[in-house]
């Protein structure tokens, strides 16, 4: 597992990587800006982008724009985005159209070591690892009633479904058996009207498709 | 102002005033003020009294008066300023200085306004009075000084006549009269003075609204000061202390996961150090998000607003319909920590199961909505930081609304306007 590091603060920069190598993955590049991550993947070719989302020159989003610009060059590449804050928007954006290995993350999330290399692994895997704040900021925008309607169990099992957890990991942070999580997978989609899903990642889709259209805008 | 202007510096009046008087620099700063002030008002006379009758005459046409009027404006202005500083040189009177706008304009909507004024019916008054009573007085002191040289010199010019008057009973005459022009000339001017002071000086209101002005200006920048200096610490914070600490945590929780060998009092150490470590952290961008969160600073108040909300352990729905470009800074600042403390009262006090906030930008006025289904009962002098929204609100010339009865719901108002 070859990986390439954007981020400006060397101190992080250098957290990463040590984390990365813990992780067992082989850092090949560590980077300060966009314009170097480019270059780097064009010239090393790794399997995941750690990337900040601010970066020189302007401090604003060119880790974002990037990474959709990898995204569409190089779709097996997995993913993520490590932010200061959270901005749904960007989450959204990124998670557009393919959901396959992208994670969008709070900085402060990396400190939390093994739960980091965890979420590293499912994006590694093609999965999608949202931070919890992304999804309560999308659940914040809602407009549409049938949320309303979710039992606050249901509730539960809709945010850790759209951060991108699997049915089993779900029934694990919620001490739920595989069946009870199924039921309540199922009545949230019947409650909000959407098709049922059967693959993973269609699922977080769905549910990420559903809020976005359902919050501002 | 000068003591000597004062009509006969009362109560001590010695042979020596009465005759000092004569050659006093107050008498003929006086003097010349008058002399000047009937220069100036016979031109006044002139031009008012015919500008007066050439808009009356030229009422039908409409735009004759509106010239006129408009001419009536300019020279008003232009003698105000004339006068006030002829007061304040001759008489060492306290008038405004600086000028007075002498655009030209006949736009009707502004004659009106200024004729609205009472200030500029009080500065014509003066001119106008002036205009007469100006010339009358300088002629009165001027008079009581020529009578008073010529009777006192009738001596060394015999005149043949039929008069049987001895001319040194004209000296006499003449010394009483020069002994009381002196007199005659500062009352004329005092009285002058006191006039200009009334109708041309600054009202009390000029006084407030300039001290007001000067008072909102000076707050303003207090405020800005204070923003900036909170914007300094948070980016020095972001930079330095929570870089480090966010390298420390995530050093701590290597040496936490590889370091499973160790005996079970260093394992115990160095989990406590990294739980340690994360908990500071934590702390540490609570404070920076409560001097001056990144968020509202890079992306504005609809992406500050929403992580806000999210953090709130009720759930709040939110809506910002904020169209166009960003508010001013310290009105987003004020808006952001209005949400913000509303939501931590909704949480710690309400009791409420949900909560919404609304921001909508109407016109060039922020109108914020923070509602809950709480117990209400929420009392402004209680302490709970909701006279602190209160102050914040004020500070960028707001208005807060807050309407919370026992039983509840409660909601909390607020205007900011966005004028920059």
């Amino acid at each position: 597992m070859r990986v390439v590091i954007a981020e400006d603060s060397v101190l992080l920069r250098e957290g990463l990587a040590r984390l990365m190598e813990l992780g067992g993955m082989e850092v090949i590049d560590t980077v300060g800006d966009a314009e170097a991550l480019l270059r780097s993947v064009e010239r090393d070719c790794p399997d995941l982008v750690v990337a900040d989302v601010r970066m020189p020159p302007d401090q604003s989003d060119e880790g974002v724009r990037a990474a959709l610009l990898l995204r569409r060059s190089h779709p097996d590449l997995a993913i993520l985005m490590l932010s200061q804050y959270v901005e749904e928007r960007y989450a959204v954006e990124l998670l557009t159209g393919e959901t396959r290995g992208i994670g969008y993350l709070l900085k402060d999330r990396v400190a939390r070591v093994d739960e980091f290399l965890d979420t590293l692994k499912r994006v590694v895997e093609g999965g999608t690892a949202l931070d919890p704040e992304v999804v309560s900021q999308l659940l914040v925008r809602r407009q549409s009633s049938e949320l309303d309607t979710l039992t606050p169990r249901e509730w539960e099992v809709l945010t850790h479904m759209a951060e991108g957890h699997s049915n089993g990991e779900i029934g694990r942070l919620l001490f739920l058996s595989d069946g009870a999580v199924s039921k309540h997978i199922s009545s949230i989609f019947t409650k909000l009207g959407l098709p049922p899903n059967d693959t993973h990642n269609r699922r977080v889709l769905a549910i990420l498709k559903y809020l976005r259209e359902n919050g501002k805008d | 102002m000068d003591t000597a202007t004062t009509p006969a510096g009362r109560g001590r009046i010695g042979p020596l005033t009465v005759v000092g008087a004569l050659w006093s620099p107050a008498t003929w700063r006086a003097l010349t003020h008058l002399v000047t002030g009937g220069a100036i008002g016979l031109v006044a006379f002139g031009a008012l009294f015919t500008l007066f009758i050439a808009g009356i005459a030229g009422a039908p046409s409409i735009i004759v008066p509106l010239v006129a009027g408009s001419v009536i404006l300019t020279l008003n202005n232009a003698l105000t300023v004339l006068q006030r500083s002829r007061h304040r040189a001759y008489l060492h009177l306290d008038l405004p200085e600086g000028g007075l706008p002498l655009r030209f304009s006949i736009n009707p909507r502004k004659l009106l306004e200024q004729f609205g004024d009472r200030k500029t019916w009080s500065r014509l008054a003066y001119h106008s009075i002036g205009s007469v009573a100006g010339p009358i007085a300088a002629t009165i002191a001027v008079t009581a000084w020529v009578v008073g040289l010529s009777l006192l010199a009738a001596p060394l010019f015999p005149i043949d006549g039929p008069t049987e008057w001895n001319p040194f009973a004209f000296s006499a005459i003449g010394i009483v009269v020069l002994l009381a022009a002196p007199w005659t000339t500062r009352g004329l001017a005092a009285i002058d003075g006191l006039m200009a002071t009334r109708m041309l000086g600054t009202s009390r209101s000029d006084e407030l609204e300039r001290r007001i002005t000067h008072l909102a200006a000076s707050r303003d920048s207090t405020v800005d000061a204070a923003d900036a200096e909170r914007r300094r610490i948070e980016r020095d914070l972001h930079d330095g202390a929570q870089q480090r600490i966010t390298a420390l945590a995530i050093n701590l929780g290597i040496a936490r996961s590889t370091l499973t060998d160790l005996p079970e009092e260093g394992r115990r150490a160095l989990a406590g150090a990294h739980e340690e470590a994360l908990q500071a952290m934590e702390e540490l961008r609570d404070l920076v998000r409560g001097l001056h969160p990144a968020v509202l600073e890079d992306r504005g108040l609809d992406a500050a607003l929403s992580a806000v909300a999210a953090r709130s352990p009720v759930p709040v729905r939110v809506k910002v319909d904020v169209p166009g470009s960003r508010p001013p800074r310290d009105v987003e600042t004020v808006a952001y920590f209005m949400v913000s403390e509303a939501l931590t009262n909704v949480a710690r006090h309400s009791g409420a199961t949900k909560a919404t906030v609304d921001v909508s930008q109407r016109g060039s006025v922020l109108h914020l909505v923070i509602a809950d289904d709480g117990n209400g009962g929420a009392d402004p002098g209680g302490g709970t930081g909701l006279r602190g929204l209160a102050d914040r609100v004020r500070s960028v010339d707001g208005t807060f609304h807050l309407h919370s009865p026992e039983g509840g719901p409660t909601t909390i108002e607020a205007e900011l306007p966005c004028a920059s």
